[in-house]
């Protein structure tokens, strides 16, 4: 085959370019550590990827907003908790006072019991995060509505009305929140209520299970005229008979909470299975896309080497080749 | 026959080798000239004379000039380069769309999107946290501003096009020129000397070649040297007569689509016909502006704009019709405020018009409660993240599958026009290195040449130095 002279350079220049376009995609593969550097270098790999790299991102999402409303109900748990064992000992305190060895002031029982309902209603209105847990979707103060203007703007709270012959005392636990869902989506396909609604940790409207305790404190704390009890002043049998009846309905009411309260614990322990399982399949994920997208370095950095000696055995021998002609021989 | 015979086949060998010289020098002066095709001086015997009873030629001529450019080789590489050049434009073309999409890295449009669906996702664990609400906004506000400046930097490239096309309208048009000149320059020296215009011919052939690039071209020629050029079947030069390209858009009136044709106008300003090339440099900048950055497109190509301002649409509608229904913290009564998140700045919403509607003008308007007086409900917010799994979003697609297919398209294109260049560039190098072996200096062949018209030229001289001592001692004879 007949050679010319800018058969030479030409194939010289060409090589040229090949190999430095080459090292320059390697050195950027190496810096970046990605192996795809453009969108053309290879389109199947580019769409897994971003599938993949969407999928992580949703999960983490996903996850991130299970751990904080594990936190939350974990809260919630709690405070469900002490509620149950407030619960617990007014039942037991009323079946103290019932009891026939019982020489204890029996007003004073009362005063008792009271106290423990103001803890009830504390913990009832007790917040995570400045979002209150008990009171439905209206979680902060601004969305508290007070019916009266001295109402405070907690979602529960005792007001003292006026007495009367069925409440002497005059007391009343009063719900100023929702009974609606705090609903999340816990993944791509399905929703998770994460709070307690107040009408299955209270009953209907959110205070059924605190008249109760109110009916007990009156007796405890009144005659059966409306005057408060003496020091010395004991119960009568129709006064225990009384008690006993609020004894059932607060223990039965306890029991409804304690299931509530273990469906609960369920569900929170289901989510956080769910938000164990998102982490795996996160790593899982972030492993694909190294596979996918992750450069290859000690096939890149081999490369490297060679291409390097190419370029510079391509530049020495082309420069020579160049060199000589007859010319330089007559 | 006198005695000056000798003589005269001295002058001729004389002549003939200097000719080669000529030709030998030329070929080596201009080895490195683009388009250039060596000669070669074909001598031969001059017509002999009757001596003696004998017929001796009269030494030798200088025949022809012979050129060894291949026409099928010229046509070719003209095919091979239009196809280049083509792939080069498009090749160019997606590495700037990759840099618009910001493709591909993690901060690409999609991401944009997923992140404000997030955000929806977010807010439901405290929908009346204003933080929240605002992060949404900021959100919003990212998107519409990336799709914003992808739309406008889309529209700029194909603002380019346009002008790519102009220019190369231009060019096109000066190199149609030249060759029309040398058309005539060729017949010229056809004429004056019956032969052909070597040089003339190189130089035709060169802006031939140039023209080819911007077009696919096609020549034909005629046994006077001249040849008739054609961009995509139509004729573009005639001889020594040209009909020069032109730029027409068409404006479609019902939808307001903007296209553009190559066209030729003769010499009268007539309107002759389109031309449209279908390779070349015209080729790509034509389907990048009539198709892939057409907003208006009506072929059945793949317009990267029209694709953007489908999935642009069809967010802002499903998340607008969502919205639409739904209340913010302060909406305590009444029917939905009908509040949308996005709108167009003017006309209907595109990726480039879309922008935050003012309906929203704080974190609280945010109507993402079903029901009224219930911020703390946020249920329309995660009905809109939920948008992100919607399998019926675009085309039986969600967003995710619907951007990565659509980011998968033209990835797919950019690769079909980057190996498509690779192997036109090692076709283009494959012919011309065939070309220059068959018509390209090879310096040592020169140098043979020069050495054999050398010292040919020398024997010439010394055959008249010979010739002139027998002459002169003829002269002498008398004396």
């Amino acid at each position: 085959m007949r050679i010319t002279t800018s058969m030479g350079y030409s194939a010289l220049n060409n090589n040229l370019d090949r190999l430095q376009e080459k090292n320059y995609f390697n050195n950027l593969r190496k810096i970046t550590g990605k192996d795809i550097q453009s969108i053309a270098d290879s389109p199947t790999r580019l769409i897994d990827i971003k599938n993949i790299v969407a999928q992580k991102n949703m999960k983490e999402s996903y996850r991130n907003i299970i751990n904080y409303s594990i936190s939350e109900m974990n809260a919630a748990e709690d405070q469900v908790a002490s509620i149950s064992e407030s619960m617990r000992q007014i039942r037991d305190l009323s079946i103290n006072s019932t009891n026939v060895a019982y020489d204890g002031n029996v007003a004073t029982l009362g005063t008792y019991i009271k106290g423990i309902l103001n803890d009830l209603v504390r913990n009832s209105n007790a917040d995570f995060n400045g979002k209150y847990l008990f009171s439905g979707t209206s979680t902060t103060p601004d969305n508290i509505k007070a019916s009266f203007p001295d109402m405070n703007n907690m979602p529960y709270e005792i007001v003292e009305g006026n007495s009367t012959d069925e409440n002497p005392s005059g007391l009343k636990v009063v719900f100023k929140g929702n009974m609606d869902n705090r609903v999340i989506n816990k993944d791509a396909h399905s929703q998770e209520i994460i709070n307690i609604n107040p009408n299955s940790l209270f009953g209907e409207g959110g205070v059924k299970y605190f008249q109760p305790i109110i009916e007990m404190y009156n007796v405890l704390q009144f005659n059966s005229d409306g005057s408060k009890r003496e020091t010395l002043d004991s119960l009568s049998n129709e006064d225990k008979s009384k008690i006993n009846e609020f004894q059932k309905q607060i223990a039965n009411n306890l029991e409804v909470v304690n299931k509530n309260t273990a469906l609960f614990a369920a569900k929170r322990n289901r989510m956080d299975s769910v938000g164990t399982q998102m982490s795996e399949e996160i790593v899982r994920l972030e492993e694909v896309k190294s596979l996918k997208e992750d450069a290859d370095m000690p096939r890149i950095l081999t490369e490297l080497a060679k291409e390097e000696n190419a370029l510079q055995y391509s530049l020495s021998t082309g420069s020579k080749i160049q060199k000589y002609s007859l010319f330089d021989f007559i | 026959m006198s005695t000056f015979s000798t003589l005269e086949i001295g002058k001729r060998a004389m002549q003939a080798n200097n000719f080669g010289l000529d030709v030998t020098s030329n070929n080596i002066l201009n080895s490195s000239t683009e388009g250039y095709s060596r000669r070669q001086a074909i001598q031969s015997e001059a017509s002999p004379f009757n001596k003696y009873g004998f017929f001796v030629g009269l030494g030798v001529d200088s025949e022809s000039l012979r050129s060894f450019r291949q026409e099928y080789l010229d046509r070719e590489v003209c095919k091979a380069n239009s196809k280049l050049a083509g792939y080069e434009v498009d090749v160019l073309f997606y590495n700037s769309v990759e840099t618009i999409m910001r493709e591909p890295t993690d901060n690409n449009l999609g991401e944009v999107v997923n992140k404000l669906l997030y955000s929806f996702n977010e807010l439901a664990l405290q929908p009346e946290s204003m933080g929240l609400r605002a992060n949404i906004l900021s959100a919003s506000q990212t998107f519409v501003e990336r799709l914003n400046s992808t739309s406008n930097d889309l529209l700029a490239m194909r603002k380019q096009a346009n002008t790519d096309l102009v220019n190369g309208v231009d060019e096109a048009n000066k190199l149609i020129d030249t060759i029309a000149e040398y058309n005539k320059a060729i017949a010229i020296s056809k004429d004056i000397s019956g032969n052909d215009a070597l040089t003339y011919i190189d130089k035709r052939e060169v802006a031939v070649e140039a023209l080819s690039k911007l077009g696919n071209v096609t020549v034909t020629k005629e046994d006077n040297g001249i040849a008739n050029v054609f961009i995509n079947g139509i004729n573009v030069v005639t001889g020594p007569s040209k009909n020069k390209l032109s730029i027409k858009e068409n404006i479609n009136d019902a939808t307001g689509e903007s296209t553009l044709d190559v066209v030729t106008y003769d010499e009268k300003k007539n309107l002759t016909i389109t031309v449209n090339p279908t390779a070349g440099k015209f080729a790509s900048s034509l389907k990048q502006y009539n198709v892939s950055l057409n907003p208006q497109n009506s072929s059945d190509g793949f317009s990267i704009m029209q694709t953007l301002d489908k999935y642009t649409v069809t967010f802002a509608d499903k998340v607008n019709s969502l919205l639409a229904k739904g209340y913010g913290v302060n909406d305590l009564t009444g029917a939905a405020p009908g509040r949308v998140l996005f709108t167009a700045k003017s006309g209907n919403i595109t990726a480039g018009s879309i922008e935050v509607s003012d309906s929203i003008k704080t974190a609280a308007d945010l109507p993402l409660s079903d029901k009224a007086n219930s911020p703390g409900n946020a249920a329309i917010g995660l009905e809109i993240a939920r948008i992100l799994q919607d399998g019926s979003f675009l085309q039986g697609q969600t967003p995710v599958e619907f951007y990565s297919n659509f980011i998968g398209r033209i990835s797919q294109n950019a690769n079909e026009a980057l190996n498509a260049k690779k192997s036109s560039q090692l076709v283009v190098e494959q012919l011309n290195s065939t070309r220059s072996s068959t018509m390209g200096v090879n310096m040592n062949e020169e140098a043979i040449s020069l050495i054999k018209f050398q010292k040919n030229l020398e024997a010439a001289s010394k055959i008249i130095a010979t010739n002139n001592q027998v002459l002169a001692t003829i002269i002498n004879l008398g004396k």
